[in-house]
């Protein structure tokens, strides 16, 4: 069996010390309310328009439960007796924190490195027609942190009555935020030549002017300014980049939608209004019996026309 | 002392001119905005004949018949047939008219909700067959002419394949029939298209997505460099009239009903299956070798929409033997609408419907 070391029986002690000045600080300051709102008490003469609760405030009353409720638990654990299962409890909890914070601020690091690169490249050299150094890593970065450190929060099991709303509230927020990355990413790509023929011809005016040859037409500096323009779309707007980030927006648009209106039809169900799934299932109804008719139509047509 | 290299004076003296020029313009401009414009389309007379559900039928009646069998004509989905008669004086069906022809053309309305399960069946055997009947049966004809645009080509194709007995003559104007191509952003970004789920969450294709995406065809010119050109133009009444029509018609998009636009995507811009006769329609293949009318087939050499590679192939897989390609040195839109188009194609459309017309009258 390893013995506790040192350190860890120092921790244990400060955590103990640590716990009873927090058990006094929860009583006193249930004693202070006490004193403080002597409407409150139990023997005090009920308020007729309170939200009454036997004499107290329904609010006081629940506050006042969880502090007691606190203070005991924090007592129990204080007790010699249960100080070890208690400890041990604890330093489980706090591995099992640690852990979890240590994974989070990995990935926090790894994003925050990835912005700063990112940073970092702004100002660099670029070249005409040429997109092979855009940098997306940090839209992938923060999918990745989202999908590993926010996602699985949204899906923890529901439970109760609720279960089921929320449930679709959270895929709701989920497919939001999947949609809003892909959007900011698009956005972010669609702004890229705009940002790359003002650098190019920034750096075409700076050769003029060294060069000392200047276009006397400003709106030749437009025309050029526009073609060169064109020409990055172009180049952009065919690229597989462009097209895989255009395909994953409109997606997740499409997923966003209709985990939106899965939670608009919840709301709906409860006022005597249809939905489009209601309708949807009409007109298809509607759809079917039309196209029927219009068949039986034509067969009783032909045989009218038989000789 | 020579001149020096950068003509400081000369381009300060150009800025103040554009700054004088632009002050002057806007003006102006005030007073063409404010007046009242002309900027009504789609003008010419016709008269509603059939309806069906959403779907209208137009008539439109030339002063003299010099042809005797109708011309059908059949836009896209996509956008309005409006298109065709924009202004006077820059109007396909202005030009028919004059040379001829008697023209139906269908107006597809705006799909709601309650159309998104109609598929292309629906439209080429159901809405589009009826039509034919009815102008077959009001002339007491067994044939009319048909003449497509855009995806309406594809609707053309489809149906003369299908009921080859019905149709003289094909007139196929900018019409995708071949998608086993990436020229074009069109033919790359919708092989990427989730048409399924996008016709899920929308119930049918909103009209509006469809010009977003049309206008990320070109950013630079058509959200920029047009507008810029508007702005130089303002003060110009007739300019300002023809962009506000042009504006009038690009930005009046009916939704696409859901089961047609996954069909059209799924069948034909992925699996390509109409230009190997391998679609299905209704339970029936489509036999473009059942093609067996003359066909006339135009197409845009700087097409960015329906690129030449889309258009060209479909005269050599149909039966016919009288088929012929004419290319025009101009883009998707440019061939109803730009001056030097006008011109030639409407004329030509008209000559050679006449050419094989039994009775010129």
């Amino acid at each position: 069996m390893t013995q506790p070391s040192n350190a860890g029986k120092e921790s244990e002690l400060s955590t103990f010390s640590w716990l009873e000045l927090a058990t006094g600080f929860w009583e006193e300051i249930s004693r202070i309310l006490n004193e403080t709102q002597p409407a409150l008490n139990d023997d005090a003469p009920l308020s007729p328009d309170a939200n009454s609760f036997n004499g107290k405030f329904r609010t006081y009353k629940t506050w006042e439960t969880g502090i007691k409720n606190l203070t005991s638990l924090i007592q129990m654990m204080t007790r010699q007796e249960n100080q070890k299962a208690a400890s041990d409890s604890m330093v489980t909890f706090f591995e099992l924190l640690s852990q979890v914070t240590g994974d989070s601020s990995e990935n926090l690091l790894e994003f925050q490195k990835q912005l700063l690169n990112s940073i970092s490249k702004i100002g660099e050299h670029t070249k005409a027609y040429n997109f092979d150094d855009i940098d997306q890593h940090i839209f992938e970065s923060s999918r990745k942190l989202y999908d590993s450190e926010f996602k699985k929060y949204l899906y923890v099991p529901k439970l109760g009555l609720s279960r089921f709303h929320l449930e679709r509230i959270a895929v709701l927020i989920d497919k939001f935020n999947i949609h809003y990355s892909d959007l900011s990413e698009l956005i972010y790509l669609f702004f890229v030549p705009l940002e790359k023929t003002s650098r190019i011809m920034h750096a075409k005016i700076d050769s003029m002017i060294k060069h000392k040859d200047f276009v006397e037409n400003p709106g030749a500096f437009y025309n050029e300014w526009i073609k060169m323009l064109e020409g990055h779309y172009m180049k952009l707007l065919q690229s597989g980049e462009y097209t895989e980030v255009l395909k994953n927006t409109i997606d997740s648009l499409a997923e966003y939608r209709k985990s939106k209106d899965e939670v608009i039809c919840q709301i709906l169900k409860d006022i005597p209004i249809p939905t489009n799934k209601d309708m949807d299932d009409v007109y298809k109804e509607l759809y079917m019996v039309k196209k029927q008719v219009k068949e039986l139509a034509r067969q009783l047509e032909q045989i009218n026309n038989r000789p | 002392m020579d001149r020096p290299r950068i003509p400081v004076d000369l381009i300060l003296k150009n800025l103040a001119q554009e700054h004088k020029t632009a002050k002057t313009r806007i003006k102006k401009a005030v007073d063409v905005l404010t007046n009242n414009l002309e900027t009504s389309i789609s003008t010419t007379a016709y008269e509603v004949v059939y309806t069906e559900d959403r779907v209208k039928l137009k008539h439109y009646k030339p002063e003299h018949i010099e042809c005797k069998t109708p011309l059908l004509i059949i836009y896209a989905l996509i956008n309005r047939e409006t298109m065709l008669d924009l202004q006077p004086n820059r109007s396909v069906v202005e030009t028919l008219l004059k040379k001829g022809m008697d023209i139906f053309m269908i107006d597809w309305g705006y799909p709601s909700r309650k159309d998104q399960y109609l598929t292309i069946g629906d439209h080429v055997n159901g809405y589009i067959n009826n039509i034919v009947e009815f102008i077959c049966k009001k002339y007491n004809l067994p044939k009319i002419n048909l003449m497509g645009i855009c995806m309406g080509g594809t609707f053309c194709v489809i149906y003369s394949a299908l009921h080859p007995e019905k149709i003289k003559n094909l007139v196929l104007t900018v019409t995708p029939t071949n998608f086993d191509t990436d020229k074009g952003l069109l033919n790359i970004w919708m092989k990427n298209t989730d048409a399924d789920q996008l016709g899920e969450s929308y119930g049918n294709m909103p009209g509006d997505l469809m010009n977003l995406g049309f206008l990320l065809l070109n950013p630079a010119r058509l959200m920029i460099d047009k507008y810029v050109g508007f702005f130089k133009n303002m003060d110009n009444k007739q300019f300002v009239e023809n962009f506000v029509r042009m504006e009038k018609w690009i930005f009046d998009s009916p939704d696409v009903p859901a089961a047609t636009f996954k069909q059209f995507i799924n069948d034909c811009y992925k699996k390509n299956l109409l230009i190997q006769n391998k679609l299905e329609i209704d339970g029936t293949m489509v036999d473009l070798k059942k093609i067996t009318m003359p066909v006339l087939n135009f197409y845009g050499k700087y097409d960015h929409l329906v690129p030449p590679e889309s258009c060209e192939l479909i005269t050599h897989k149909v039966g016919s033997t009288d088929t012929r390609d004419v290319c025009f040195n101009t883009g998707h839109i440019g061939i109803y609408v730009s001056s030097k188009c006008q011109k030639e194609f409407a004329p030509q459309i008209a000559g050679w419907l006449k050419e094989r017309e039994d009775n010129i009258l």
